[in-house]
C-alpha cells in the first residue's frame, strides 16, 4: 500500500478518475503495468472487467465464446443495443469507452483484446495466459476452468476462479497460487484414481462445501459479491498487500455469511501434484 | 421417464432401444492428452470407432470421425440424420479427458438444436452423458457418441425431457 505522504502526490500527477483509488493506498503505477486475463464475460466477468478497468489495470484479455441474449440481460453492463454481438467484443468497447477519452493522458489508457472463442482445446490460449500477470475464470462450466487451470499451473500463474450455486445464492471464490494453494483439480477431480478416503476429515468436509453445479439461475446481486471478492483478491496479489485467502465462500441464503477457509492441497492431485 | 444403460422406452408401446454404448468395449489404454501412453489410446480410439460403426444399429448416424489436422483435440463429425439431412458438428477433448466426457458444439439434428451446456431453447444432454461417464477414464470418443444417439433419438421420438424445447422456427414472410 503507498505510504500516505505519497498517495497525495500520485493522485496529482494522475488522471483525476483514479484520485480516489490512489487515496485508498493503492498504487495504480503497479495496475497500469499489468495484464489481467478475464475467461467468461458473463455475470461475474462484466463486473471483474469494470472493476479493474476503473481501479487502472493497464491490459484486459477477455475470452467469451457467446452473444448477448435477451436472457443476459438480468446480468450488468450490456444493454439491449448488444443483443446479438460477441460478449468480449462488447465488454471491451465499453471498458474502454471509460478509460480511453482525449482529457486522458494515452498513458493511462486501457488496452483489451477480445476473443470470441470456446476456450477448450484452444490453441492459443496458453500464449494468451502467458502474457498475462493474473487470470479470472467466470465461466459457467467446469471443462472451461479445468482448462485455465491446468494452463495457470504449467505457466506458473495466479488464478482466481468465481462461481455460483445453481439457484445463485451462494457464491464460492477460489484462488489459486501454482504450488501454494489448492488448484481447482485438488477440489474437482473426477478421477477415481483419487479416493476420497485418502483426504482427511476437514478436507472432506471443504470438498463437499465446493459448489461443482454450472450455474443455472443467475442474480446480479449474489454475482457483484463474488466478481468483487475476486477483484479484490487480485488487486492483493497484483499490488502486493494483505493476505490472499485460497477459499472464500458467500451464502445469501437465509442470512448473509462470508467465510473463508485456509484449505490444503491435495496430495498426488493430478494437475499440481508433480510442484 | 426412466433414464439409463439399456432401456427400451415406452410411449403405451415400445418404441426403441438405441443407447449401444454397453456394445463397445471398455478402453484397455487410459492416457491423458498428450501424456504418455496417447498415441496408443488415440490409435485404440479409431479401433472403438470403426466398432461402433460396424454394428450398424439404428440411430448410429456417423459416418466420419475425422480428427482436426492442426488440433489434436478437436474431432469432426459428419453424418445424416433418418430425413436424410447433414448432420455435422465438432466435439472437443477436455483437457481431463478421457476422464470427463468431451463435448460437442452446438448443432442441428431435425428440428432441434443439440447443444452440450443448458442454454435457452436447445437440448443440453452432458450432464446426463457426464452422469453415465465412466471416471476411471474406459470411455471413449465411441461411446460418447453412442449415448449422444441416445439423446438424439429421444429428441426424433419427443420423449419429454428435462430442458428440452424444439427450435424456434423462423417466420415465413
Amino acid at each position: 500500500m503507498l505510504p500516505l505522504d505519497a498517495r497525495n502526490q500520485l493522485a496529482v500527477e494522475s488522471p483525476e478518475m483514479f484520485s480516489r483509488i490512489i487515496f485508498a493506498g493503492i498504487d495504480i503505477r503497479q495496475l497500469l503495468s499489468k495484464t489481467a486475463l478475464i475467461g467468461g464475460a458473463g455475470g461475474l466477468g462484466v463486473i471483474v472487467g469494470e472493476i479493474l478497468a476503473r481501479s487502472g489495470i493497464g491490459k484486459l484479455i477477455i475470452i467469451d465464446r457467446d452473444i448477448v441474449e435477451e436472457a443476459n440481460l438480468n446480468r450488468l453492463i450490456y444493454t439491449r443495443e448488444d443483443q446479438g454481438k460477441p460478449k468480449a467484443h462488447c465488454l471491451s468497447k465499453k471498458l474502454e469507452s471509460i478509460r480511453n477519452v482525449e482529457n486522458i493522458d494515452p498513458r493511462f489508457h486501457l488496452k483489451t483484446e477480445a476473443y470470441q472463442e470456446d476456450v477448450v482445446a484452444w490453441m492459443e490460449l496458453e500464449e494468451l495466459i502467458k502474457r498475462s500477470n493474473i487470470i479470472f475464470t467466470c465461466f459457467d462450466n467446469e471443462a472451461a476452468r479445468i482448462e485455465f487451470n491446468a494452463y495457470t499451473i504449467s505457466l506458473n500463474k495466479p488464478l482466481i476462479d468465481g462461481g455460483t450455486s445453481e439457484n445463485a445464492l451462494r457464491g464460492t471464490i477460489i484462488t489459486v497460487l501454482p504450488g501454494k494453494t489448492p488448484c481447482l483439480e485438488c477440489y474437482w477431480s473426477n478421477q477415481t484414481l483419487i479416493s476420497v478416503d485418502d483426504l482427511n476429515s476437514d478436507e472432506k468436509e471443504l470438498q463437499s462445501l465446493i459448489l461443482k453445479v454450472p450455474c443455472g439461475a443467475s442474480l446480479a446481486t449474489m454475482m457483484n459479491i463474488v466478481a468483487s471478492i475476486q477483484s479484490e483478491q487480485a488487486l492483493k496479489l497484483l499490488c502486493g498487500y494483505g493476505e490472499i485467502v485460497p477459499l472464500i465462500r458467500v451464502s445469501l441464503e437465509e442470512s448473509i455469511s462470508v467465510m473463508g477457509a485456509h484449505s490444503k492441497r491435495r496430495p498426488g492431485c493430478p494437475a499440481c501434484g508433480g510442484l | 421417464m426412466e433414464d439409463s444403460f439399456n432401456i427400451k422406452f415406452t410411449r403405451g408401446e415400445i418404441v426403441g432401444q438405441w443407447d449401444w454404448t454397453f456394445e463397445i468395449p471398455l478402453f484397455k489404454t487410459i492416457a491423458r492428452i498428450g501424456k504418455s501412453g496417447w498415441d496408443r489410446r488415440l490409435k485404440e480410439e479409431i479401433e472403438k470407432i470403426e466398432y461402433l460403426k460396424k454394428l450398424k444399429k439404428e440411430n448410429i448416424f456417423f459416418t466420419k470421425v475425422e480428427q482436426d489436422s492442426q488440433n489434436p483435440r478437436i474431432f469432426y463429425v459428419e453424418g445424416t440424420s433418418e430425413e436424410n439431412e447433414i448432420v455435422n458438428f465438432l466435439i472437443r477433448l477436455p483437457i481431463q479427458y478421457p476422464f470427463v466426457p468431451p463435448y460437442a458444439e452446438e448443432f442441428y439434428y431435425g428440428k432441434y438444436t443439440f447443444y452440450s451446456y443448458a442454454d435457452s431453447g436447445k437440448v443440453a444432454c452432458l450432464n446426463q452423458i457426464n452422469n453415465r461417464w465412466n471416471k476411471e477414464g474406459r470411455h471413449g470418443i465411441a461411446h460418447f457418441l453412442a449415448m449422444l444417439g441416445y439423446y438424439m433419438a429421444l429428441a426424433r421420438y419427443n420423449v419429454d425431457l428435462k430442458s428440452f424445447r424444439k427450435r424456434p422456427r423462423k417466420k415465413s414472410k
